[in-house]
């Protein structure tokens, strides 16, 4: 569904920068695709090139079939709000709205109706277990909480493409293992496409595929067998290859 | 939750990032009110104001109403500049620019109303002081009773909404969408120092000495015609001074790192380049305006003490009387008794002087000239206190040219070298020369001992002048005598404190109004530093808890706030002094009247008023960022 050809970029300056080199990825219906890589190789450029945050220089995007790249800004205004959906790192909630506002804003910008908005927001927050906390405003709740509502936000909509940016980097072991499980078993569910890009092994096991990227060019990639405690060891196993120590990616600085 | 009640919410749950522009629109809306409440006063449109004076204030009116539309756009848009991550943030999930402009749309609307509404209820409180001050700095016979100013609120209300719906169509100018990452990125992007350059920031020094040097050197009416080029040239080298010049020495001192490494120096000089491009354009903007201000007041205050001044000086007594040639010495004789009457009537105590002006052709300097007779001299000198003088019989003294005589009316001949000729051969020779108003005649004359005007052939003319002096402390009572008199006797008769009442109540309208537009500017200009100061706030509060961590005690944290605040306070309006002083010495060499009384005063003024802001904005500042860090 998620098609990558020859996607490069080159970011203008003074010094001419290369961050992306021929990135070739496709990602199936239902995949849960997580993207690793040191710090300063090109992941959360490759991220917004998919997100259409920004332009590629070289190559092309397309999903579905649609090159999103290609419409007309009011077309990929309603591109963005219909078939993707965004996490971040440090979750973006409007801090203007209460948790249950945040979690339609999609919808709301769709212009549907409020029953169906609140019987769906009811819905998936029962799902993420923030049933309780709806009412409240987001300086009142906590990260792991936060980010559960961010992903309420962007599953909402039913999106056929989820990107996530380095979801569990602002959370401890607990909540990113409550998140991951939540992003994985909505993969499961309701058949979603899962992008991820990620500094951390423990997040990055839950995929069904591992893909390495190195100074802006692909480096490798790993499938997930059937246990996920092996999986986990692979890509130990590929970080400490690709020059990292297993916990620390950042010694490979740009 | 529908899109309207989304972009509410967003205003009405986010007061402290939307105050700053509410309160700016509130206070132009109340400023305009409040000037509306004057100008429809219907003590007006009763007509004791003539209509010139109702035109300068729709022209006022007008120029406060722009000058608004350009406020509220300014801040709107830096108001804007602070959201750009939320509205990356937005269109991340899919909004449109049509849906984002949408919102922007009715926040404005929303707050335009607020500030509407508001800013009129705020003005109607403050409505009975405006007109108390309106009654004191106008000179109105009746007094300014409060009204309820309907006609004000229906055009204040008019005006501001259609300014707000007007101003809200421009954000679509305003939020030209770049890229989306741009966006997204927007708050962690500074905007950095302008680029600098050496030929730039000698360019910004000459055009200023260019323009000082032609308005210092000018005279006379050449200033009319020097005004607009240096205006033009000031301007321009104003705005290279604060984008090129500032950005020049903030980059030496920051390459010198005795200086630069010293203390909290590092701080407050990496912080200043770092916002400079920023503050160097409200740093000009805010010159400009307060320039504007500063003149504006500055030529108004001045305007009015050249000319109050200038009657007084050409007129020292309390009440003159000066018949035509033609009249008859049964009318004067009348009219003086009529004003003596008056002046018992007003029960004002005053001294009284006859004497005769007599001119003679004396074959100097083509005109006939007043030779006066000491015993006349001397009993006006008595009544001003001057000295009196005794020139010997065959002795005169000259008095000078009036200081008033223009320029280029100057006499050819110098009466001090020209003795008078008598019939029988005699002369009669100046022997020194005074310098007084107490004659009114503006030419130069001659005071001889009373025996030689008996000697002087008939005079080509002679006419009587009475003049009175009233004791101090009864200028109350001078003005009332003056009215009745100029009404009883007319033109002939000048009673002092009344023609200077006159001007005044004929020029208060004018002095108000440039006070008030004067004052407008520059509290708008504070409010521009205000914004600027808090947009920073934020990120002032971050640094300075980061940089706490490490080991910054109160004192020093006070010190640095302080000198970025007092930069931020002083440098635009030290800038904005100087440039109002000179063009307060332009306006002083085009009247040929000194101006420095005024300009020390009116500038002091300004001065003192913002060390006042300042010392205010300073104490709330450091507090909040005190609360913040400790």
């Amino acid at each position: 569904m998620l098609k990558l050809k020859n996607v490069g970029k080159v970011y203008e300056g003074k010094v001419a920068y290369r961050a992306l080199t021929n990135i070739d990825l496709e990602v199936e219906k239902g995949e849960f695709v997580a993207i690793m890589g040191p710090s300063g190789s090109g992941k959360t450029t490759l991220l917004n090139i998919i997100s259409t945050i920004d332009a590629p220089t070289t190559g092309s995007v397309t999903i579905e079939g649609k090159n999103p790249h290609a419409l007309k800004k009011n077309d990929l205004a309603k591109f963005r709000r219909r078939e993707l959906g965004f996490v971040f790192q440090d979750f973006n909630l409007l801090h203007t709205l209460t948790v249950e506002e945040n979690i339609v804003l999609p919808l709301t910008l769709e212009g549907a109706r409020v029953k169906e908005m609140k019987e769906k927001a009811a819905r998936i927050a029962n799902t993420l277990g923030i049933a309780s906390i709806l009412g409240k405003r987001t300086y009142e709740i906590s990260g792991g909480q936060a980010q559960r509502v961010a992903i309420a936000r962007a599953m909402i909509h039913e999106p056929k493409l989820l990107l996530a940016d380095e979801p569990t980097g602002n959370l401890d072991s607990k909540a990113s293992k409550d998140v991951m499980e939540m992003l994985a078993s909505i993969n499961e569910k309701e058949k979603t496409s899962l992008l991820m890009v990620t500094h951390d092994p423990q997040a990055a096991s839950y995929s069904d595929r591992v893909v390495f990227i190195r100074d802006g060019k692909f480096h490798s990639e790993i499938y997930r067998g059937e246990s996920r405690q092996a999986f986990y060891q692979k890509i130990i196993d590929m970080l400490s290859l690709m020059g990292g120590d297993d916990g620390d990616l950042s010694s490979v600085r740009v | 939750m529908t899109f309207r009640q989304f972009a509410f919410n967003n205003v009405l749950r986010n007061k402290r990032l939307y105050a700053a522009y509410f309160l700016s629109s509130l206070f132009t809306v109340m400023v305009f009110f409040t000037f509306a409440i004057f100008a429809f006063h219907p003590a007006f449109s009763g007509g004791d104001i003539n209509s010139n004076a109702l035109f300068g204030m729709a022209v006022a009116g007008g120029i406060i109403y722009i000058f608004s539309f350009f406020f509220v756009l300014y801040s709107m848009s830096a108001f804007l500049q602070s959201r750009k991550k939320e509205f990356g943030l937005l269109m991340m999930m899919g909004a449109s620019t049509r849906q984002i402009r949408l919102m922007v749309f009715l926040e404005n609307i929303l707050i335009g109303f607020l500030a509407t509404v508001g800013g009129i209820l705020i003005g109607l409180v403050f409505a009975k002081v405006i007109l108390l001050l309106a009654e004191n700095v106008l000179i109105i016979d009746e007094t300014l009773h409060f009204y309820f100013p309907t006609l004000a609120i229906i055009v204040t209300f008019v005006s501001f909404i259609i300014l707000f719906l007007v101003i809200s169509f421009f954000v679509s100018f305003i939020l030209r969408t770049k890229k989306l990452i741009d966006l997204i990125k927007g708050d962690k992007q500074s905007k950095g120092e302008p680029k600098a350059s050496v030929v730039l920031a000698v360019i910004a020094a000459l055009l200023l000495i260019a323009g000082y040097g032609t308005a210092f050197y000018v005279k006379g009416l050449q200033v009319v015609v020097a005004m607009v080029p240096v205006i033009i040239v000031v301007i321009l080298g104003t705005y290279l001074l604060f984008t090129q010049l500032s950005v020049y020495i903030i980059r030496r001192l920051k390459q010198n790192k005795t200086i630069f490494w010293q203390k909290t120096n590092m701080l407050l000089f990496s912080d200043l380049s770092f916002r400079m491009k920023d503050n160097a354009r409200t740093f000009f903007m805010v010159a400009i305006i307060s320039t504007v201000a500063f003149s504006a007041i500055g030529t108004l205050y001045g305007f009015q003490s050249y000319l109050t001044k200038g009657v007084k000086e050409s007129s020292p007594y309390s009440l003159t009387y000066l018949p035509t040639h033609e009249a008859h010495e049964k009318d004067i004789k009348q009219d003086v008794e009529k004003m003596n009457g008056i002046l018992q009537d007003e029960h004002v105590k005053t001294v009284m002087g006859k004497v005769q002006l007599r001119h003679y052709d004396l074959g100097i300097n083509d005109r006939d000239i007043l030779v006066a007779s000491a015993s006349d001299y001397n009993r006006l000198a008595k009544l001003k206190g001057e000295t009196p003088v005794h020139p010997g019989k065959n002795e005169a003294i000259v008095v000078g040219q009036s200081v008033r005589v223009m320029e280029g009316t100057i006499e050819k001949e110098n009466l001090m070298k020209s003795p008078i000729k008598l019939d029988d051969g005699q002369e009669i020779k100046p022997v020194k020369k005074i310098q007084t108003e107490l004659f009114p005649i503006i030419n130069g004359y001659y005071i001889v001992d009373d025996s030689v005007i008996e000697q002087l052939e008939k005079p080509v003319r002679s006419e009587p002048f009475y003049a009175w002096q009233a004791d101090n402390g009864q200028t109350e009572q001078m003005i009332a005598a003056g009215r009745k008199i100029s009404k009883e006797v007319g033109y002939p008769a000048q009673a002092i404190d009344y023609t200077v009442y006159e001007i005044n109540k004929a020029y208060g309208p004018i002095l108000f109004i440039g006070l008030f537009i004067g004052i407008v500017f520059f509290v708008s200009a504070g409010s521009f530093l205000y914004f600027r100061l808090y947009s920073d706030l934020d990120e002032d509060k971050r640094k300075f808890r980061s940089i706490a961590k490490m080991g910054l005690t109160e004192g020093e944290l006070k010190k640095v706030v302080n000198r970025q605040t007092a930069l931020m306070f002083f440098a635009p309006i030290v800038v904005a002094l100087v440039h109002g002083a000179v063009a307060l010495t332009a306006l002083a060499h085009l009247f040929n009247y000194n101006l420095t009384t005024e300009a020390i005063f009116v500038l002091g003024g300004f001065a003192l008023i913002q060390i006042i802001y300042f010392l205010i904005v300073r104490f709330f500042y450091i507090k909040q960022i005190k609360a913040a860090v400790y």
